[in-house]
């Protein structure tokens, strides 16, 4: 059920390298409270919701979760290109790059491998809504630590965007919880 | 001004041990994309940018 | 340091690009906001408008510069760019 356009949601134009931040900002790909995590939790979730409505909100976030993390490869892509060996071991990248060389992999900054016990799909609308939301709140949070430790202008542009999604994403998971939300018939007054 | 109403919900009644998050109150949009998308949001009602140690809500 | 990115050498299609993705993003806004409010007859009156627009967008920059969707592609070229054009994770055009 998908197609792709060839483009970031959202430009990522990183001019200086710098491994330090990249180990931080993996966190949001292959991290508990990340945008693989968010993505897959969604498109888990969607099939045993009874409304459709609901349906299309988890399958509509859980797309824009995939261009999410999209965006933080791209950013740690950018950040750790063309590395000498000094300034990997200089930055600790070391860790991280004897396994995987420069390439993508989904972990935390921590080092634990992303996996599905990050998430749950509990089956219920209610649980799986209220954990939705939890998740978006804790994604925010994510972006305001990463906020705090980085100070590089081409990447706080782009984490300053996906943290605005973020309470988007909130504020649709709350409205999809309202029972009344896929029934309401209401005309615009 | 970009602007219309959203759809009004009804009078609902509030059972306790649920989680409720109001509906949008406007449906204001941004004039200037560039600025929606710098945000991150049509809305402004829904930005609430990090300004530092705390977040305002 | 090294740069990060890949230089973008060409502005006008950085800037079509750029308005692309601005159109799309009140699109995906738009989106969620009706998924939740599926009978807001102005939301989607303003989804349809948004969305002409950006299909006329996109059709320019195909023509210009290469594809950006698969089923908006010039089939009169050699060469298959949907594959052989920078992809967006490099920073040049994203």
């Amino acid at each position: 059920m998908w197609n792709y356009e060839k483009r970031l949601q959202y430009p990522v134009k990183i001019t200086q390298t710098n491994p330090q931040i990249a180990q931080v900002i993996i966190s949001q790909y292959g991290g508990p409270d990340g945008e693989l995590a968010a993505s897959m939790r969604y498109l888990a979730q969607r099939y045993t919701m009874p409304y459709n409505t609901v349906a299309g909100v988890l399958t509509d976030i859980g797309t824009e979760e995939l261009a999410h993390f999209e965006m933080i490869c791209a950013i740690v892509y950018q950040l750790t290109r063309n590395l000498t060996p000094e300034e990997i071991k200089e930055s600790g990248f070391d860790k991280y790059y004897v396994d995987h060389t420069l390439a993508l992999w989904p972990q935390a900054a921590g080092g634990i491998p992303f996996n599905a016990c990050e998430f749950q799909s509990k089956g219920d609308v209610i649980t799986d809504l209220t954990e939705d939301m939890a998740a978006e709140q804790k994604a925010r949070t994510t972006y305001d630590n990463i906020l705090r430790l980085v100070k590089d202008p081409d990447v706080c542009d782009p984490i300053r965007f996906l943290r605005a999604r973020e309470i988007v994403h909130f504020q649709r998971f709350g409205e999809a919880n309202r029972k009344d939300c896929s029934k309401s018939k209401h005309k615009n007054h | 001004m970009q602007e219309w109403k959203p759809q009004m919900p009804y009078v609902e009644q509030f059972p306790v041990a649920m989680a409720y998050v109001p509906w949008q109150r406007t449906c204001t949009m941004y004039e200037n994309l560039d600025e929606a998308f710098k945000t991150g949001t049509i809305f402004p009602e829904l930005n609430k940018p990090f300004l530092g140690r705390r977040v305002k809500g | 340091m090294n740069a990060g990115c890949k230089p973008c050498m060409d502005s006008e299609r950085q800037k079509l690009l750029q308005e692309i993705s601005k159109v799309d993003f009140v699109l995906k806004e738009l989106n969620l906001y009706l998924d939740t409010h599926p009978y807001d007859q102005q939301a989607m009156e303003r989804f349809g408008q948004f969305n002409a627009l950006k299909n006329k967008m996109v059709k320019d920059y195909t023509e210009k510069y290469g594809p950006l969707v698969l089923s908006i592609t010039d089939m009169d070229s050699r060469e298959w760019k949907w594959a052989t054009q920078d992809w967006p994770w490099e920073g040049g055009y994203n």
